[in-house]
Formats: structure tokens, C-alpha cells, sequence
């Protein structure tokens, strides 16, 4: 049996394959061929690895000492602080297959809605945008459409990633242009949240 | 401490000039900035470029109006100091003819036997082109046509450098492995 390289498989799972019958071909390859799921599950947990915390640079604090010296003698600011006890850590709960994908979902969701927020800021009311953000909601809408396991689950994986970080970029500059926007402050959250969650969640 | 997130007080702090803020900002951060650099230009060697980046941070913050946005913010400084740095050292190394970045050779031990071979080493060999697309992309979550923008290449090297990044890197940790095994 004739199989495909890792190159192809690679560009297979990020759907960069301009010829149909090729991708058709790699589809209903791997649907059957064991070896090549096996190394579908190999390139998409690459994704998973990169995306894990660093280990500790141990050279750190010494660094901070010639650092300091570099800033000056810079004094505290006595100006008043705004309220807020920094971004909330993800708790870290471990989903399962069926239940990380629609939430990598509601993460693109949010792409969308900052799309919208970046045409007519005026037409979209911020309350609907967090009952739309909300994981609850966004996952039971597309429950239905992300069972998949599997070859077809890894890509799904990997749209998901993709849509997440274009969603942050976008966010991000929605953000400059409306700095402090609370709605759009929460979709930030929210999608990098979601991207940390999407890459630290996937199947081994 | 391998590092979190930083809390938005101690960002707003240190913008506005609290070094005591600032450290545990840097802190918090650098083992991340830190595996950013050392991925992208390919050494263990880059604590001054570290440095910079933080130098530039800390000049910079007062100019960051959303402190929740700080988290992204910083990852474009830290790429825009990285990758400028490695034009500096490529030109240092075509004119002095020295190979101290872009290398794409392991720093340290990569095909002793009996270690294992890791992510962290199977990346130190990637091709640094190959490299540095697949850091952008992955752990930095850059679409490929910035990463194309990013690395003076077209997109579609981009896509077609990610695909050979990722074969060459399972490949690599399937030598790993087996070395280990063996």
C-alpha cells in the first residue's frame, strides 16, 4: 500500500492542499491505514508540545540584576491603581475529546463577533456578545457538528488553533482601536484562554 | 517558578515606572521570552538578547493602553527584538564568517547516546528557516502570511517550511526514542 509522506500528512491537517483528488485520497487513506493515523496523531501532538510551558530559565534572576541596572534609577509611581487582580488563571479542568472542540469553537466564535465589533461597533450590544462568549451556550449550538475522532478530530484540532490565533490578533487590534472595552476585553480573555486550553488539552 | 501570567496591577505599575512591579513582571515572563529566543535564533546563547527585550518592554509599557492586552503585546515586541537581532547576527556571521546563530545545529549534545532527545533539541536541529516558521506559527500563533512578512519569505514558503519543520521534528523525536531504547 501506497502511503503518504509526513510533509503531505502535514499539509493534509492544515488543509494547504490545492489538489482534490489528493486530498480525497489522503482522507480515505488514512480512514483505514493505521500507520498513517498513528503519524497524524504524532504531527498534531507537535502542536500540543510547543504550546506546553517552558521550563525554568534558571539564569533568570541574575539576568534581572544586570537588567536593573540597565532601566536607571526609576522611583514607584504614587498614582492611584485601578481596581482588578490581574488575568484569571485557567483552572485547568481536563475535558475530554468530544468537549475541547467546541470550545476551540467558541474561541472562533469570537473572531466573528470582533469582526462584526470592527465593522459597525454601534450595531452589536456588548451583553450579547457575553452570552455569546459564553462556553455553555457556544458548545451546546455546535455539540452536534464536533464528535468527530480521530484523523478528522486532529483537523479539527488544527482549524480550531488557527481560527483561535487569528481571533486573538483580531481582538487584539479591535482592542486599540476601543481600548478598554469590556466586551472586547473578555473575548481576549476568553480566545487565549481558550488557546492555551485547545493546545494543553489535546489527545496524546 | 516557571512563570504565569502577570497580574494587570503590576502592569499598570510598572508602566507607571515601579521596577519592583516591573521585576515580577520580567519574572513571571521570562521563561517564556527566554525559550522564544533560544527557539528562534537556535542557541542557548541569548541572554543579552533577553535583556534587550525587556529594555524595550520597559521603555515601551507606558505606551500600553490596555494592560489586558499585555500578554500579546509582549510576544510582538519580543519577536520584532528577536528577529532583528537575527538579521544583526546574520550579517555579522556573512561578514566575519562565524556561525554563532542561524546554525541550526544543536547547542548542546543533541546525538550523545543515551540522552533523550527532546523537543527542546529535536527543534535546536530543525533547519533555522524551518525553525523559526514553526515557532512563529505555533507557539507564537502567527498566521502565515505575517510569519511570511516576519521572515522576508511568501506564504506559501511559509506553509510548505511548516510542513517540513514538522516531519523533520517527528522524525527527529522518533530518533529520540529509539536512541533511548537502544
Amino acid at each position: 500500500m501506497k502511503h503518504p509522506d509526513d510533509v503531505l500528512l502535514s499539509a493534509w491537517l492544515e488543509d494547504d492542499l490545492d489538489d482534490a483528488a489528493q486530498r480525497a485520497w489522503i482522507s480515505d487513506h488514512v480512514e483505514v491505514c493505521i500507520q498513517c493515523r498513528d503519524a497524524v496523531q504524532e504531527l498534531t501532538a507537535l502542536a500540543r508540545r510547543a504550546g506546553e510551558e517552558p521550563p525554568e530559565w534558571p539564569g533568570k534572576e541574575a539576568a534581572w540584576e544586570l537588567l536593573r541596572e540597565r532601566l536607571g534609577g526609576a522611583q514607584p509611581s504614587t498614582s492611584p491603581m485601578r481596581g482588578g487582580t490581574g488575568r484569571p488563571k485557567y483552572k485547568g479542568a481536563r475535558w475530554g475529546w468530544r468537549l475541547w472542540l467546541p470550545t476551540g469553537a467558541a474561541a472562533s466564535l469570537a473572531v466573528i463577533l470582533a469582526a462584526l465589533l470592527m465593522r459597525s461597533p454601534a450595531s452589536v450590544d456588548p451583553s450579547v456578545l457575553a452570552l455569546l462568549a459564553e462556553d455553555a451556550v457556544v458548545a451546546r449550538t455546535l455539540e452536534s457538528a464536533t464528535g468527530s475522532e480521530g484523523a478528522a478530530g486532529s483537523q479539527a484540532v488544527w482549524s480550531a488553533n488557527r481560527m483561535i490565533s487569528q481571533g486573538v490578533d483580531d481582538l487584539e487590534r479591535a482592542l486599540r482601536a476601543r481600548p478598554g472595552d469590556p466586551a472586547l476585553t473578555m473575548l481576549l480573555r476568553r480566545a487565549v484562554e481558550h488557546r492555551a486550553q485547545l493546545l494543553t488539552e489535546m489527545p496524546r | 517558578m516557571t512563570g504565569s501570567d502577570p497580574g494587570i496591577v503590576d502592569i499598570e505599575r510598572a508602566a507607571a515606572r515601579d521596577q519592583a512591579a516591573f521585576r515580577r513582571v520580567y519574572l513571571a515572563t521570562a521563561d517564556r521570552t527566554h525559550r522564544l529566543a533560544r527557539w528562534l535564533l537556535g542557541t542557548s546563547d541569548v541572554d543579552d538578547v533577553v535583556q534587550e527585550v525587556y529594555v524595550r518592554v520597559w521603555d515601551r509599557l507606558p505606551e500600553l493602553r490596555e494592560p489586558a492586552a499585555f500578554g500579546g503585546w509582549l510576544r510582538q515586541v519580543a519577536v520584532s527584538v528577536i528577529l532583528r537581532e537575527r538579521e544583526r547576527a546574520a550579517r555579522r556571521e556573512s561578514r566575519d564568517g562565524g556561525s554563532r546563530y542561524l546554525g541550526g545545529v544543536p547547542d548542546s549534545g543533541a546525538s550523545q547516546v543515551g540522552l533523550r532527545l527532546d523537543l527542546e533539541r529535536a527543534i535546536a536541529r530543525l533547519p533555522a528557516q524551518a525553525r523559526q516558521v514553526f515557532v512563529l506559527y505555533h507557539v507564537e500563533g502567527r498566521p502565515h502570511l505575517e510569519v511570511g512578512e516576519l521572515l522576508g519569505i511568501s506564504h506559501h514558503t511559509s506553509r510548505s517550511q511548516l510542513h517540513r519543520a514538522r516531519a523533520l521534528l517527528k522524525a527527529y523525536l522518533k530518533d529520540g526514542a529509539s536512541n533511548e531504547a537502544s
